[in-house]
């Protein structure tokens, strides 16, 4: 019957397929019949059922489960449902101790439903599975990224229960890190969110109390204890109340109550004569040993731990025995037989010493995950010491010369990379779902807004500081580089005083740009950009260098003739800095820059991807998380080797994120790309394209001559307002400027140096220039009276007024008469244009 | 052309003072706000570079000081020169009155080009060539 039901139902949706609009949802025809899904269901409430009590039949009733969901039409209901169906299995597996069998029946599970049903319960209880697994694995951290995903997921699907599983999950890996304070803090955390959920609040309670107990603090755990064995009465459990029974009786006697010890012994021995609860002899035993050896009663203690040991044989290495062998090591150690002592000592240090082991290696795994941003302090001078080595080998790259001056910037980059790195650290740690988490059960809002604020002026502070005295050093290399006067020898080294500078401003502002994008403080413009024009502009800055290192730069931009919303200079900053890696990672080869419009692809809208591929040294795939994580390089010979503060990948790549996209990278051994994507959100129509970065000009309307930088640019500025196409170069450079250039006037600012400017240029021939109009101060109109014998010069002498000069330029633009004859335009050109 | 440096710092006025006698101008300098707004009153300048954190008072205040002038001089062309690199300092800036800002450490060439625009900006229609 329900297979005919199941055949109908597939015709029917056939059917359904053939005769519905192509507009139909896709999904209608993976659903499977309804009775399949009822059979399937229950076998699943009914493996959970059993679970706990009988993991082997879970187990079965798991493949039960995996088998009908097979049958089940091709599409995503049937893949979760088998995944489902596996991870019951997995748990059945891993209870009945084969955990062998678990392992790939639970990642296979997972992977299906990261793909399939990403947030859902089941993912999330499958990252419980794994958070176990990674745990008994020795990765400590994994396992608490994998519990801070699955209580995310929890949160979201408001499953109060699940999170506080997950609470208790991450508060016994802190117990293996023997952190009491943090297992406290979790268990406490999860005991509030169910207090009435009997199985829970039990295991809360206990570990809650073992966590007190551990730190001496007794009378908060006799409570705790007190409230689960109340639990354990209720539920009825003579296995769990012997057990919490035993530890009272232990908690008793560290704090120096025999008699109430007593009491709870003698209740364990009658519990655990029963059946059920008969394996926890052997701890009520130890804890009389105890009890015994406490009041002086060796006799009784060893009758009591022979006793003990005889049951215990299977459990002689277990971790909560441990304390029962360290009283054996006690008692025969005051009997005066140290062959038994030793032997229990023994037993006891092994078990010892791999808790310990356990316990520093998730600590240190731990640590590496987790940033208390209240103790900042603390945490900064211990990952301080860590940090200078690599610090050190850093900032020795920048030095390259060794003189009074340099010796300042190492300091003073030391100090600054140090605290920076150390901060950023802070603050990129702060950001980990496991402060999230935090944040929700316990931060206070004062907390948060104070430790924020502080951020705020250590940066504001330390940027300060640092600028200051870097406005001293390059103020002065800016000097004496513009000195004529400077030797060569002495313009040699203060170049590269002036180059290290740069690199330290270069490192301040990358920091600082790091700080505010990860603070959420950058504040992105929308704007039309055209990038057939803003591409090429951006690589032709990197010619020269491509060209002195011999390797070939070039582009292909295609498709992307609609211009681009988004951040002109965000968009510069990423593409600069893929071009300069790019360009320092490759020896020898190319440099190649592709963009390219994508095509839409399903929920999606349409994508931009520029691509900066060369072949250089390729990046090792072990590497490649790493290498977009801030201050990390390949490795450190790569620093020293190649340069660069690490900073610019990281930016680069919290830059696309926000602005809507990605970076990635492919990489082999014969060279890398990175692919920026981006949205190519296109400009509503009527607003027309932003002006590209000033395009290299070939056609100038007026050339500013001037040999006085800032009159070059009060010039500049005060003819922008009317006209455009306006260059500016010094008086040396005007002939070499209009041998590659087409321009239709000349102004020359003559002021003081009349005398100077007809010498210089009485070398040139002037007769074949364009109109020149010259500016000279009133007394000094005498010295170019040889040029007026040129038709094309007119000299005009202050005081006149900018309109004035207006007029008399734009009326020589228009006059017929000799024209340069522009040479090819594409040639980069000698001379810099300010 | 005349120049006024208020800063009260002597390292980023001799860096100032150096900069711009490679572009043949002679710097006027003033330790603080107070000295500075007296020099004002006495001379005619035609550019104010201000820094901001000053003790006593603060360079945004004298900023406000200039503008608040009765005579011409309110007009005078103001380029703050702050190492502060908050995004909203910029902002502060201008709404309080400046016409540039510019970060330390400063470029020569970011300097000259700055001084050239600002004094060209303020100049109303029909002035005459600087």
């Amino acid at each position: 019957m329900a297979r005919a039901i199941r055949c109908l139902a597939m015709l029917l949706g056939m059917l359904c397929v053939a005769t519905q609009a192509p507009a139909a949802p896709p999904i209608a025809h993976d659903v499977p019949a309804a009775t399949d899904q009822v059979d399937y269901d229950r076998v699943i409430a009914q493996a959970k059922l059993v679970m706990i009590g009988n993991p082997e039949r879970a187990r079965a009733l798991g493949k039960v489960a995996a088998r009908l969901a097979g049958d089940w039409p091709a599409g995503a209901p049937r893949e979760l449902a088998i995944a489902r169906a596996d991870w019951i299995e997995s748990e059945g597996a891993y209870r009945a101790s084969n955990a062998a069998a678990a392992e790939p029946l639970m990642r296979k599970a997972l992977a299906t439903t990261e793909r399939l049903a990403p947030g859902s319960k089941l993912h999330a209880d499958l990252l419980l599975s794994r958070a176990r697994l990674r745990r008994e694995a020795g990765a400590p951290q994994d396992a608490l990224a994998d519990l801070q995903s699955a209580y995310r997921i929890f949160d979201s699907l408001h499953d109060i229960r699940s999170k506080a599983k997950a609470l208790q999950s991450i508060g016994s890996i802190y117990q293996d890190a023997q952190n009491y304070e943090r297992v406290l803090y979790y268990y406490r955390s999860a005991g509030e969110m169910i207090p009435k959920d009997p199985n829970l609040a039990l295991s809360a309670y206990n570990n809650i109390a073992n966590a007190y107990f551990k730190l001496h603090r007794y009378g908060e755990a006799k409570a705790a204890y007190s409230q689960a064995l109340r639990l354990a009465e209720r539920m009825n459990s003579s296995t769990l109340r012997a057990q919490i029974t035993t530890n009272i009786a232990d908690l008793e006697i560290d704090n120096a109550r025999p008699d109430l010890a007593k009491a709870m012994i003698d209740r364990g021995f009658k519990l655990t004569s029963s059946s059920s609860a008969a394996s926890l002899r052997p701890w009520v035993l130890g804890a009389a040993a105890k009890l015994a050896l406490a009041k002086g009663d060796l006799v009784e203690a060893q009758r009591n731990l022979t006793e003990a040991f005889a049951l215990a044989d299977r459990i002689a290495s277990d971790q909560t025995f441990s304390s029962v062998q360290l009283t054996a090591y006690r008692v025969y150690k005051a009997a005066g037989d140290p062959a038994r002592a030793l032997e229990h000592l023994e037993a006891f240090r092994r078990v010892d010493d791999e808790s310990r082991a356990l316990a520093a290696s998730t600590n240190a795994a731990l640590m590496a995950a987790k940033f208390d941003f209240n103790n900042q302090n603390a945490r900064i001078a211990t990952l301080k010491t860590g940090q200078l080595q690599r610090d050190v080998a850093l900032t020795r790259l920048r030095a390259r010369q060794s003189s009074v001056i340099f010796s300042g910037i190492l300091i003073l980059l030391l100090a600054l990379v140090v605290f920076m790195v150390v901060y950023l650290r802070a603050v990129r740690r702060n950001r980990s779902a496991l402060l999230a988490a935090n944040a929700k059960l316990a931060l206070t809002n004062a907390e948060l807004a104070s430790a924020l604020s502080a951020k705020s002026q250590f940066l504001a502070t330390t940027s300060h500081e640092i600028r200051t005295p870097l406005n001293g050093i390059l103020g002065m290399t800016q000097v004496i580089l513009a000195d004529r006067a400077t030797k060569a020898a002495v313009r040699d080294r203060v170049g590269l005083i002036d180059t290290a500078g740069r690199a330290m401003r270069t490192l301040v502002d990358d920091i600082l740009d790091f700080a505010k994008i990860d603070a959420g403080e950058v504040r992105l413009e929308r704007v039309a950009v055209d990038l057939q024009t803003v591409i090429p502009d951006i690589i032709s800055l990197w010619r020269a260098q491509a060209h002195d290192k011999g390797i070939a730069l070039r582009s292909t931009v295609t498709g992307v003739a609609e211009p681009i919303m988004t951040d002109p200079s965000r968009l510069r900053q990423i593409m600069f800095n893929l071009l300069s890696n790019a360009i320092k990672f490759t020896a020898a080869g190319e440099v190649h820059v592709s963009v390219r419009a994508l095509d839409a692809d399903i929920g999606g809208g349409r994508r931009v991807a520029l691509a900066v591929g060369d072949t250089g040294i390729g990046i090792p795939d072990e590497a490649f998380g790493a290498i977009f994580e801030p201050f990390q390089q390949l490795d450190t010979t790569t620093t020293r080797r190649f340069g660069g503060t690490g900073l610019g990948l990281a930016i680069s790549r919290h830059l696309a994120r926000i602005m809507g996209g990605d970076i990635d990278v492919v990489s082999t051994a014969h060279g890398s790309t990175f692919t920026v994507t981006l949205p190519y959100a296109t400009a509503v129509p009527g607003i027309t394209a932003a002006a590209a970065a000033a395009a290299p000009a070939t056609d100038i309307a007026v050339l500013v001559a001037s040999d006085n930088p800032i009159r070059r640019s009060y010039l500049r500025t005060a003819l922008a307002n009317e006209l455009s196409a306006i260059a500016a170069c010094a008086t040396g450079e005007v002939a070499a400027v209009l041998a590659s250039n087409h321009v239709s006037v000349v102004l020359a600012d003559a002021e003081s140096a009349a005398a100077a400017l007809a010498a210089s240029w009485s070398r040139s021939d002037v007769s074949d220039w364009p109109p020149v109009v010259v500016i000279v101060a009133e007394d000094q109109s005498t010295a170019l009276e040889p040029w007026r014998a040129f038709a094309q010069v007119q000299i005009v002498a202050k005081p006149v007024r900018v309109d004035a000069v207006l007029a008399i330029l734009r009326d020589r633009m228009t006059e017929p008469g000799k024209r340069t004859v522009a040479a090819a335009a594409a040639v980069a050109l000698p001379v810099k244009l300010t | 052309m005349r120049i006024l440096a208020i800063e009260d710092d002597a390292l980023n006025r001799r860096v100032v003072r150096d900069m711009l006698s490679v572009a043949g101008v002679t710097l006027n300098e003033a330790d603080g706000a107070v000295a500075g707004l007296a020099m004002i009153d006495g001379t005619e300048f035609d550019v104010i570079l201000m820094d901001l954190r000053m003790p006593g008072m603060d360079g945004l205040e004298a900023i406000g000081h200039i503008r608040a002038r009765p005579d011409p001089k309110r007009e005078l062309p103001v380029i703050v020169v702050t190492a502060d690199a908050a995004a909203s300092l910029r902002d502060q800036c201008l709404a309080g009155g400046a016409d540039e800002l510019l970060l330390k450490p400063v470029s020569m060439e970011d300097l000259f080009e700055a001084i050239g625009r600002v004094i060209a900006a303020r100049g109303r229609p029909g002035a005459m060539l600087f």
